[in-house]
């Protein structure tokens, strides 16, 4: 596992965003204390100060960062998109991924998912609407996020892609061997490979995806019986 | 009316009160709690159905001026449990009738587990929810009193229906029958506070438009008037530079002074100078030097009854008061910086908001 250097990332956070803390807890780091920002969205002036809570995995990137929003200000409510555990949504994993690789500096995560979630909910709370939409709640918003992406027609066809995507990043850590498409080459070296590599997000482990999107399709797939 | 100078104060001192201020959300979750206790109170093989308990909110949460909780606080929600028929102070006494409110929670496996302390306090049961609601219902059982007084001219028709009895373990009487209980009218004081504010706000709006024939009609507001912010700015500032001290203002003496002094105004700078400016000429003191802040459904109580055995509490307040007119004549001053002035007088951390520039925002999505 690649080693973190949370004490220098958080130096360097501290920088531009003074009033926060770094505490050391048993399963994670905790950074806790005032963000304020000013930003433009949708050519309205958003200026804003939350008091806010992050549990940073010790595993960190492999675990995602929790944020949460410690003034009580977002209460629990779909609409707020806030769960009920208290972490913010702060946007699907794979678009976390997308934006923070391949560093994941803590800066980054703080101004580009953070501070993108909290101007965002600034705006709704002023305005009454999400400034650039909302993704559909659970796998729905996973699969609806890949139709667009890769342009696919339907369910199916994500995960059917999401399998050879997955299956191409498993064969480059194959290293030094054959390719079975039949070009002969090694892994790392086949075109076709390269190709579909170049879609997918690098190091973002698809597995999860897959698993979630197989069994939404289940379930909704299983027919209900009425109760007796 | 707000000048361009004022209009800074203006948005600064409303997005303190949207900071401190409960959120809407918060009453729904009190009212649903409250409303699910008084259906076990009231409902299914109860003990207590045929005396018919109704449980209703007092204090903050009922006049809409709640302000959050300090750091590590709860949310204190006042109720009164009143049984509304078959039980008088010639049936039962205040220790009985506290225990009979008491015995049904305990029937109740997840009250009974939420009840702290588990033999009651003075004048209520308190169930301490140890969810992240951090919510404490104070219930306070309760009767109708039927030997009401009051002051004729001080009243609006209804507040004598509204007078009830409470239990007090300290009352020397609480073990006994007798007509002898402690009196209070916290539905009748909520009555007054809505009626006052609706009636000021209505004169403002008729003064504004003296040439209009037709006023509109306010609809019932709840939270989130002028009023209500102004009195929560000033619970907040109490208890950030007064909030330890024992003989800090007491909060219905705030309300009661703030509601009197406030003339209807439209915007909370003008509204909240005005009260400070005027709070105290509603602080009637009498000939032997006696202050008294009436009740306003109840002529014999003062509210302010404690500054005379203890003179320190009238001083504090008057401390107070003087250190909020200071800061209004601070925040007029020319070239008044008045963010930082009213973050100082509100404790509150001064955070740079950094310059952010988002360029590839993230749709919010959760699990």
């Amino acid at each position: 596992m690649r080693y973190y250097n949370i004490k220098g990332e958080f130096k360097a956070l501290q920088k531009e965003y003074p009033c926060l803390e770094l505490k050391y807890g048993d399963d994670f780091y905790v950074i806790e204390g005032f963000i304020g920002f000013s930003t433009v969205i949708s050519d309205k002036k958003i200026e804003d100060e939350y008091k806010i809570k992050l549990h940073i995995p010790k595993n960190y990137p492999k675990n995602m960062i929790s944020a949460y929003e410690a003034g009580g200000r977002i209460s629990p409510a779909p609409d707020n998109h806030r769960n009920s555990d208290g972490t913010l949504c702060t946007g699907l994993p794979v678009e976390v991924a997308r934006i923070l690789a391949p560093n994941y500096r803590l800066i980054d995560y703080v101004e580009k998912i953070l501070i993108g979630y909290l101007a965002q909910y600034s705006y709704f709370e002023k305005f009454k609407h999400w400034p650039f939409g909302e993704a559909a709640h659970g796998t729905e918003g996973i699969v609806e996020y890949y139709k667009e992406r890769y342009n696919l027609p339907d369910t199916k066809s994500v995960l059917d892609f999401l399998k050879m995507l997955q299956s191409c990043i498993q064969n480059r850590q194959k290293g030094y061997k054959r390719c079975r498409c039949g070009c002969g080459k090694l892994y790392k070296n086949c075109k076709r490979q390269r190709k579909i590599l170049k879609y997918g997000q690098k190091s973002y482990d698809y597995l999860s995806d897959i698993k979630a999107i197989e069994d939404w399709l289940k379930s909704a797939a299983t027919p209900s019986y009425p109760s007796c | 009316m707000l000048t361009k100078e004022n209009c800074e104060i203006e948005k600064k001192l409303e997005q303190i009160a949207q900071d401190i201020a409960v959120p809407e959300d918060k009453y729904k979750d009190a009212e649903k709690r409250y409303e699910a206790l008084g259906e076990w109170l009231a409902e299914g093989n109860s003990e207590l159905k045929e005396y018919n308990p109704k449980i209703y909110p007092q204090g903050s949460f009922a006049l809409g001026s709640a302000i959050k909780p300090q750091e590590g606080c709860e949310y204190d929600v006042d109720l009164i449990c009143l049984f509304q028929k078959g039980l008088n102070t010639s049936n039962i006494s205040q220790k009985e009738l506290k225990r009979l409110v008491g015995d049904r929670i305990k029937a109740h496996g997840t009250y009974s587990k939420l009840l702290d302390p588990k033999e009651g306090s003075r004048r209520c049961w308190t169930l301490k929810y140890n969810d992240e609601s951090k919510f404490h219902l104070d219930i306070l059982p309760a009767i109708p009193d039927e030997w009401t007084h009051f002051s004729e001219e001080k009243y609006r028709a209804g507040a004598m229906n509204q007078a009830i009895f409470i239990t007090d373990k300290k009352h020397r009487e609480y073990e006994n029958i007798t007509k002898d209980w402690l009196k209070s009218n916290p539905q009748g004081y909520i009555n007054w506070f809505y009626s006052q504010m609706h009636d000021k706000m209505m004169k403002n709006q008729k003064s504004l438009l003296a040439a209009s024939e037709s006023v509109k009609e306010f609809p019932s507001y709840k939270r989130g008037t002028t009023l209500q912010k102004a009195i929560q700015l000033l619970k907040y500032h109490r208890d950030i530079n007064f909030g330890h001290d024992e003989d800090k203002p007491i909060s219905i003496i705030i309300t009661t002074l703030a509601t009197k002094a406030y003339n209807g105004e439209d915007n909370l700078f003008d509204a909240l100078k005005n009260i400070c400016a005027n709070m105290q000429n509603y602080i009637e003191i009498s000939a032997n030097n006696v202050y008294r802040v009436e009740n306003p459904v109840n002529s014999k109580e003062n509210f302010a009854d404690k500054w005379q055995e203890n003179p320190r509490k009238r001083e504090i307040f008057f401390k107070w008061l003087n250190s909020l007119n200071q800061l209004f004549k601070e925040l007029l001053k020319e070239n008044a910086d008045i963010s930082q002035t009213l973050d100082n007088a509100y404790g509150r951390k001064i955070v740079p908001k950094k310059s952010v520039v988002l360029s590839d925002t993230v749709k919010p999505w959760s699990l």
